[in-house]
């Protein structure tokens, strides 16, 4: 077994990878930019040690300052969270080459999943269902070329891609040229490489993606799915586990082909194969995430299996303890990101010092954060500050319960977008589970201006607050000298705004 | 002291004489408003009702969050209110625009040249923030006047990127 993980990654799921740790006694290593002196992993790790600037190209991105932080502190394995080192094949092959466990799957696996056209042909052969499509590496004459072929509209995908960067949809022809040209830009600045290929988009689809673990002596086995479908931009927004859409024969299905594909890589840990799920049922492979996936936490919530723990075990050498017919989902759950964006505003990203915060609890509730108060929100990084995951007996109940826990979330200093959760949590399509990938993007608006039941009380916070504003300013002119009119005035001007 | 708060096209009259109650069109309620958190997290408790509510000034409106819904109040002492309606029309819009940075970020693509005829909602340049893309629009048509920044260059909150003017 382990003795000391080092976390190679900041924020709420840093935190989270620590939990785990000290739970299984294990000792933890953070790693932090100068900006993250303060952070939450920094004093919840029990060493915390320097790697550099703000940008995470010097700092969460530099394989030689985190190797050189394992070697001072004596860590014996690396756990990579999600985004920033997780996919990235050199970074696992330079922590094996260190003599030290890398807390994910085998470096194969990894370069494997991550080369989309090798991670297709590895699919096909294994006799999982895959998405028409093109091979990578076209010239822009190709890519425009072959488009028809592939049938609009389709998505230009980056080679080296995911989280939705270097990707963009394009419905005719005509788009192709700047399509691909944003999609390489933004390609080469995040992977530093500009391959791409095209996919046909399979229409109103939903987004499903089954939860895998493999453990080192060969057992796999899958935890049921997660329903990914509420995106924007190509991120998740929502996430709920089981999927409204998938029942008991299509969840054993698409967890056989799961299976089938982690089989196929050599796959071991804990690792996600996402399909597209169409109107009639059909499901096509879209990729796997070598990693720790942002919404693992629904599916703890109702399988009781704790994933991370699960990952320090299997990297420990030890043999999963559980079996497929020991898993049995209970319940549903769901996710709701609170991102540093402001709902009200294209969903700009807000950043600032956060003033307040009161998180949720309760029955039910559990919050995955790396807020606090006085937190300073930088743009340097993801916007996810927090995942609100929330438990019921039944998927109403757990509406029921998701609502009652928005209401009670707290953050003042910046925009969230835990508004767009309370919105979507009343729209008529969330609550009966009739929604695709398309739809937040599509059919739902952020209401503005206050179309809500509260408007008069807001119209009195707004004058109470004009009020003392205006009490405020005419204490400051007040002369130094003798009473004067305006002096008195203020003086009761003031007394009443105490009142207040 | 009376005040007029317009929100969502409906104007209260709203008078804040005695402490501890607040006349909404003559009619009395009891209001209790407490600062949670020194900056912008309020407690209200209006006729026994509790309410939770994030405000904040922007651009001389107040911007009040109460659960889950965002309402702009837009409030004015009512004998000014008054005076302004007695004093006529407020002055139209016309003239250059200056479009500032909604954020602070990256220029990654400058669009547009100066002199260049753009229509409303045209994509003048892309702002990078938090790793995302963002398309930064043309607030009216008209011709592209200026441009201050560059790709590369970094720019902050509010710093002038383009303005946009009546055609020449």
């Amino acid at each position: 077994m382990l003795k000391k993980v080092l976390v190679a990654n900041r924020g709420e799921i840093a935190v989270r990878v620590i939990r785990a740790c000290h739970e299984l006694g294990l000792e933890t290593v953070a790693v932090y930019s100068d900006i993250d002196r303060a952070a939450l992993h920094v004093r919840d790790a029990r060493e915390a040690y320097s790697i550099g600037p703000a940008p995470a190209s010097e700092s969460y991105l530099s394989i030689e300052r985190i190797l050189d932080v394992a070697g001072k502190s004596g860590a014996d394995a690396i756990h990579p969270g999600y985004g920033f080192l997780a996919e990235r094949a050199d970074f696992a092959r330079a922590v094996a080459d260190a003599g030290l466990t890398f807390v994910g799957p085998p470096v194969a696996a990894i370069a494997a999943m991550g080369d989309k056209l090798a991670a297709r042909r590895a699919m096909i052969a294994a006799g999982v269902p895959v998405v028409p499509g093109t091979e990578l590496g076209l010239t822009d004459d190709e890519a425009i070329a072959q488009a028809p072929g592939v049938g609009f509209p389709l998505l230009i995908k980056a080679a080296a891609g995911g989280g939705g960067k270097g990707m963009r949809r394009v419905t005719e022809v005509a788009e192709m040229p700047s399509a691909l040209e944003a999609a390489r830009r933004e390609s080469l600045k995040a992977f530093g490489d500009d391959t791409v290929y095209l996919e046909r988009v399979v229409e109103d689809a939903r987004h499903v993606e089954i939860q895998v673990l493999a453990d080192a002596q060969g057992n796999v086995i899958h935890l049921g799915e997660r329903e990914c479908s509420l995106q924007r931009r190509h991120q998740k927004v929502l996430e709920e586990c089981p999927s409204p859409a998938v029942d008991a024969a299509l969840r054993a299905a698409m967890g056989a082909a799961a299976v089938a594909a982690a089989r196929a890589a050599g796959y071991v840990s804990a690792g996600t194969v996402e399909f597209l799920l169409d109107r009639d049922g059909q499901f096509y492979f879209l990729e796997m995430n070598t990693r720790l996936q942002v919404e693992h936490p629904i599916t703890e919530l109702v399988t009781g299996v704790d994933l991370v723990v699960q990952m320090l075990r299997i990297a420990g050498g030890r043999r999963l303890r559980i079996s497929q017919d020991d898993i049995e989902l209970r319940g549903h759950a769901i996710e709701c990101r609170i991102n540093a964006e402001d709902p009200f505003n294209q969903f700009m990203p807000s950043t600032g010092r956060v003033s307040a915060l009161l998180e949720p609890t309760g029955p039910g509730v559990r919050v995955d954060s790396c807020l606090y108060e006085g937190a300073e929100v930088s743009l340097y990084y993801d916007p996810l500050l927090a995942k609100l995951v929330v438990w019921g007996e039944n998927r109403a109940h757990a509406i029921q319960r998701t609502r009652r826990a928005l209401t009670e979330y707290r953050i003042a200093g910046i925009k969230t977008t835990i508004p767009l959760h309370q919105q979507i949590l009343e729209t008529t399509q969330f609550i009966a589970g009739q929604y695709h990938t398309r739809y937040l993007e599509e059919s739902f608006d952020m209401p503005r201006g206050g179309e809500g039941d509260h408007a008069a009380v807001a119209a009195i916070v707004a004058a109470m607050l004009a009020h003392q504003r205006r009490s405020d300013v005419i204490n400051r002119l007040a002369p130094a000298g003798g009473p004067s009119p305006w002096k008195l005035y203020g003086r009761r001007a003031s007394m009443r705004s105490r009142a207040l | 002291v009376k005040y007029e708060a317009r929100v969502n096209g409906q104007v209260l009259v709203i008078d804040l004489d005695r402490p501890g109650e607040v006349a909404v069109d003559g009619t009395v309620h009891l209001a209790d408003l407490r600062l949670v958190d020194g900056e912008s997290l309020y407690s209200l408790i209006l006729d026994n009702f509790s309410h939770e509510v994030i405000a904040e000034r922007r651009e001389g409106k107040t911007e009040v969050l109460i659960e889950g819904h965002l309402y702009e109040a837009e409030v004015e002492d009512a004998r000014l209110a008054q005076l302004r309606a007695m004093g006529g029309q407020e002055h139209a819009e016309h003239g250059s625009a200056t479009v500032n940075a909604p954020m602070p970020g990256l220029v990654v693509k400058v669009m547009v040249a100066p002199g260049e005829i753009v229509e409303r909602d045209q994509g003048l340049l892309v702002l990078e923030a938090m790793k995302m893309e963002n398309v930064i629009r043309s607030p009216r048509p008209g011709e592209v006047r200026s441009i201050s920044v560059e790709p590369g260059q970094t720019v902050n909150l509010g710093d002038a990127l383009v303005v946009v003017d009546e055609a020449t």
